[in-house]
């Protein structure tokens, strides 16, 4: 029996923006300043239910009857996490453990549009329902134009100690472009002041492949920002995301993105200077110096565990993803109920979970290891009952074959995959990628190449059953 | 000879939408056989199909009553036909059963290629026709004009021709009369036999073989044991009836009644149309005349796209041929597409409407092939061999000749576009016969042409050059010698033998260009570049690149996004499965259908 993961990450979500950027589809608003209070109130409210539930299921076997105990004070949708307990809470047995993550990740929207004040509540809410012992790594998102020393000494207060800096761009007339809201001298000076402020630990995020941006024009914004000495980077694309002002604008024809060549020579560019100055890439996305990769988003990458808390948070756990409803009067409102926010949940079927943790576990650059994933989602089967979400064996076999195969699959990781319907198709897949270049092998992992950096989502695509 | 004056027998024949199915239902709530509260438009199309595109596919018999005005009560049989030049057969079918038809015309349309087609084929089956002019309460109507180039263009008589509008009802009680007095009744030799000529047959799922028949001497009745003259067979008649329009059974089918016969027999595939039934106990000494057998015109491979739904697809098959005898298939393979049928169909539009219940009524995805018509290929060794799929083309060292098939088009159009049509012809290698004027206003053009030619993209060329005006209608004329060449398709250096294709060297180059660059567009980017290429013989005559795929999206990827990303992912997944695996080459299935697409 394999119980689910702890959580090891928590995320807390601020979906207040002085703006919306013309590119971002993610859920936040302008102009609901004055509700930030409330909110407030309404996360801690979900993280302190949240937090007591985890310590529920931790220590109990969590049958149906309990639970409905648990939800008289807090009623929360059984099929939520729930029922996620049947298989999985047996080998939870330590009492009174509560949660304990490792990472807090405070994102948004812009937290630190905050004022001074509110800003400090939103730091001292995790304090109060989680055991920060084992914390290692505090970060909070911020953009320029909104930074300034007395926010980052209440941060820094509060034990936070990574920033994460939306810079986007340290060209003027780019920023415009984007739909930003500062300029590139208030991008530095924030760079400057989180040094000052003593964060050692500090992220700058780079858009690249902004059609009409010339490529010596990006060279030099990449150059720009690795000599703000950021100790690590975050480089996107422009993309089209569903909902956003650009999606619009390119559906009506009034804008469009880079050409696939354009796009290519861009991000090759950074990732040639990011290199070259000691930033290496170890996500499609991420560069760091060695030991400044973000482990929050690492260990989500990774398939453990992470809770999401606020309007339009997602979580992962329990084999579940939940996602809260974007919308913050439902949010507001189920508070001011007493009860849970609405939301949306998906349940993992065990080969599902195991899909994600190798398409995801490939965009970073330590790769994946697909036997140890294959033995995992063994173990998992061989705990759930046929028909939970579980498919019966594709070949008949017999019982003891089939009990031989589980104990090989878990004694030798790294052993053959071509055991199950899924291993076996990753086994040809890989084979075929390996051929045309996109993926080596390192002992028993499977790692992107610079080409199949470049082609994540094929891959991926190619993976999936 | 007998005279049955009772009794008249006929059909309807049109152009589409000059009002066929109009006049049948008027007919029929005129005798009471439909009443009008029972009433739902095109009575006799019972396809859901049939109503959905306003054509007529299968025949469709009917018996009225009707009370003369000289008091005398007749008996009516009339034979819906399909307008349609892929259903030319079934309209010969019936007419086999008739000694009289209505030729109906658009007051406002005039003479179309079909009503031109048809009046042919009326006058080849000796048939008594009787021009009636439709629609003559629209504004645009025109019966003078519309009578004289009946007479001018058919040679029929047409200045008495009854002018009607079925859509009101105008004319319709006079056209009764009409057909009263003007429709020969049948004959009979009398002589003491039965014989009953099959004109079609159907599979009912509960009753078995329904065989239609018009018994031409004698008399048919349930318990009589019969034989079918030209197949051999023989049955044990369980019921005999007639359509009313419903089926109505009687005790006795009468000479020259036209109605059904259910026997013992258990497929429709045995029944051959135009066969002679008799009794057993005493056969007719000769059987009647027999028809022209149908021959598929056009071949094309069926293929399922899920290769697991190859035995749903015989099944479906199978159902389909039940009802219609001139749908052959048998099994073939494919390297591209794996297990599927070989199939003949009478045209296109025969091809279009048996996928088109393929999907409906059985739930089937399914690829075509490149269609094809059955080319004769003459060997240095002095045989001969007819082929109906490009695969089967010999090593062309062996090859001394091919014959293709050629056809009689009647194009009727504007005269402002006979540039236009003239240019269209000759660029499908057609030869102008003849032109006639019709009107001040157009003209029919009658030309050779090579099936092959009208096989993919004519129809919509014509409609569009002509800006929807002109109509066509063709014949088959036999077969000619032609330069013609077997054209290979390469993707990534393989050939995918459902795009191969025969066509006259004259045309391959430009064709083979179209081809490749109709798949260019697509086939979406693989990892790796992909040639695509045409070929004669191995000799490459066009090629294009799908270039090699480099990137794509770099967004955003963090816990938020994850199950977003993933089913993002999935979608396009499911998109790559639907895709056919041709090689290393996944092929999306409307590359099937670009490549018939042309660009002029």
């Amino acid at each position: 029996m394999r119980a689910s993961s702890p959580i090891e990450g928590v995320y807390l979500h601020v979906p207040f923006c002085d703006g919306k950027c013309g590119y971002c589809a993610f859920y936040s608003l302008s102009g609901r300043t004055g509700d930030i209070d409330d909110y407030l109130d309404a996360l801690e409210l979900e993280l302190e239910a949240e937090s007591r539930l985890h310590c529920y299921r931790r220590r109990t076997a969590g049958s149906k009857s309990a639970l409905a105990r648990l939800g008289a004070g807090r009623p929360r949708p059984v099929d939520a996490v729930g029922d996620c307990g049947t298989s999985s809470m047996q080998a939870a047995v330590s009492p009174q453990v509560p949660l304990a993550p490792r990472t807090l990740y405070m994102g948004g929207g812009t937290p630190t549009i905050l004022t001074v004040r509110q800003l400090a509540r939103l730091c001292a809410i995790p304090a109060r329902h989680l055991d920060l012992r084992r914390l290692k790594e505090w970060t909070v998102e911020a953009n320029p134009g909104t930074l300034d020393a007395e926010r980052l000494a209440v941060l820094k207060a509060a034990g936070v100690n990574r920033i994460s800096l939306g810079v986007q761009s340290l060209d003027d007339a780019v920023l415009a472009r984007l739909g930003r809201r500062h300029t590139a001298a208030q991008a530095r000076e924030a760079c400057a002041l989180i040094r000052a402020a003593g964060f050692r630990n500090w992220s700058l995020d780079l858009i690249g492949c902004v059609p009409g941006v010339m490529a010596r024009q990006w060279a030099e914004t990449v150059r720009a920002a690795v000599a703000l000495g950021p100790p690590h980077m975050s480089v996107y694309a422009l993309t089209s995301e569903e909902g956003s002002r650009l999606a619009g604008q390119i559906a009506a024809g009034d804008a469009a993105l880079l050409d696939e060549e354009g796009q290519l020579a861009c991000l090759h560019t950074a990732e040639q200077l990011l290199r070259a100055s000691g930033l290496r890439r170890y996500e499609i996305s991420n560069y760091a110096r060695p030991g400044f990769e973000c482990r929050h988003n690492v260990s989500c990458w990774r398939g453990e565990s992470y809770l999401g808390v606020g309007c339009a948070a997602a979580s992962h756990a329990n084999h579940s993803r939940w996602t809260n409803a974007p919308d913050l009067d439902a949010y507001l409102q189920a508070a001011r109920a007493g009860s849970m926010p609405p939301r949306e949940v998906e349940r993992l079927t065990p080969e599902t979970e195991a899909v994600e943790r190798l398409i995801f576990g490939l965009r970073m650059a330590e790769g994946v290891e697909p036997a140890g994933i294959l033995a995992a989602l063994d173990a998992r089967n061989a705990s759930l009952p046929i028909g939970v979400g579980r498919r019966r064996p594709r070949r008949a076999v017999t019982g003891t074959q089939q009990a031989r195969r589980g104990e090989d699959a878990v004694a030798l990781p790294g052993g053959s995959m071509e055991q199950s319907a899924l291993g076996t198709h990753w086994a040809t897949t890989f084979a075929r990628l390996r051929r045309e270049g996109l993926v080596r092998t390192l002992g028993g992992r499977r790692v992107l190449t610079a080409r199949g950096r470049d082609l994540a989502d094929t891959v991926a695509v190619e993976l999936m059953p | 000879m007998r005279t049955l004056p009772n009794i008249r027998n006929f059909c309807i024949i049109a152009h589409i939408d000059h009002g066929k199915s109009t006049l049948a239902d008027r007919l029929l709530m005129l005798t009471h056989t439909i009443e009008e509260r029972n009433f739902q438009n095109q009575v006799l199309d019972s396809m859901d199909l049939e109503r959905e595109r306003g054509i007529t596919i299968k025949s469709h018999p009917v018996t009225m009553k009707y009370v003369a005005r000289d008091g005398v009560e007749y008996e009516l049989n009339l034979l819906d036909t399909p307008g349609h030049v892929d259903f030319t057969y079934e309209v010969s079918r019936s007419m086999v059963a008739c000694e009289g038809a209505l030729l109906v015309v658009d007051a406002g349309q005039g003479v179309e290629a079909q009503t031109v087609a048809n009046a042919y084929l009326a006058v080849e089956n000796n048939l008594e026709i009787v021009p009636v002019i439709n629609k003559i309460d629209l504004p645009s109507a025109n019966p003078e004009v519309v009578a004289r180039q009946i007479e001018e263009i058919l040679s029929i008589p047409a200045a008495d021709a009854p002018r009607i509008s079925a859509k009101s009802g105008l004319g319709v009680a006079d056209l009764l009369e009409t057909i009263v007095q003007r429709l020969p009744p049948p004959k009979t030799r009398d002589d003491g036999f039965v014989r009953a000529l099959v004109f079609d047959s159907v599979y009912d799922a509960f009753r078995g073989v329904v065989v239609y028949v018009r018994v031409m001497d004698g008399e048919l009745k349930a318990g009589d044991r019969v034989d079918l003259m030209n197949s051999g067979l023989s049955s044990d008649v369980k019921e005999v009836g007639r359509f009313h329009p419903g089926m109505e059974p009687v005790p006795v089918l009468k000479t020259g009644q036209v109605g059904y016969l259910i026997g013992t027999l258990k497929s429709a595939g045995d029944i051959k149309s135009g066969d002679t039934i008799t009794l057993t106990q005493h056969p007719a000494p000769e059987a009647l005349p027999g028809m022209r057998e149908i021959h598929p015109m056009v071949f094309s491979g069926v293929y399922p796209v899920n290769t697991s739904d190859y035995e749903k697809l015989k099944a479906g098959m199978d159902r389909l041929r039940l009802n219609d005898s001139a749908f052959t298939y048998q099994p073939e393979s494919s390297v591209a597409l794996g297990f599927g049928f070989r199939c003949g169909f009478l045209g296109l539009l025969h091809l279009e409407i048996v996928q088109e219940r393929l999907r409906r009524e059985f739930d089937l995805d399914v690829i075509s092939t490149y269609p094809s018509v059955v080319y004769r290929v003459f060997l240095k060794d002095g045989t001969m061999e007819e082929i109906d799929n490009p695969i089967r083309l010999q090593d062309p060292s062996r090859i001394d000749h091919l014959e293709e098939p050629m056809i009689r088009a009647y194009i009727i159009c504007q005269n402002e576009n006979i540039g236009d049509v003239m240019k269209l012809v000759m660029d499908r290698r057609g030869v102008m016969d003849k032109t006639e004027t019709l009107d001040g206003q157009r003209v029919m053009l009658t030309c050779t042409m090579p099936l092959n030619e009208i096989l993919i993209d004519f129809h919509d060329y014509l409609k569009s050059v002509s800006r929807g005006y002109a109509s066509m209608d063709y014949e088959h004329t036999g077969y000619v010698k032609s330069d013609l060449v077997k054209m290979d398709i390469m993707l990534n250096g393989e050939v995918v033998d459902a795009f191969s294709c025969i066509i006259h060297k004259d045309k391959a180059v430009y064709r083979g260009r179209q081809m490749c660059e109709a798949l260019k567009d697509v086939i979406p980017p693989h990892m790796f570049a992909i040639p695509i290429q045409a070929a004669i013989n191995k000799t490459v005559i066009a090629r294009e690149t799908i270039r090699a795929m480099r990137k794509d999206v770099t967004a955003k990827c963090y816990g938020g996004d994850i199950s977003r990303k993933r089913k993002l992912l999935e979608r396009q997944k499911e998109g790559k499965k639907r895709m056919k695996e041709i090689g290393s080459v996944r092929v999306p299935q409307e590359a099937f259908i670009s490549v018939l697409k042309t660009t002029g």
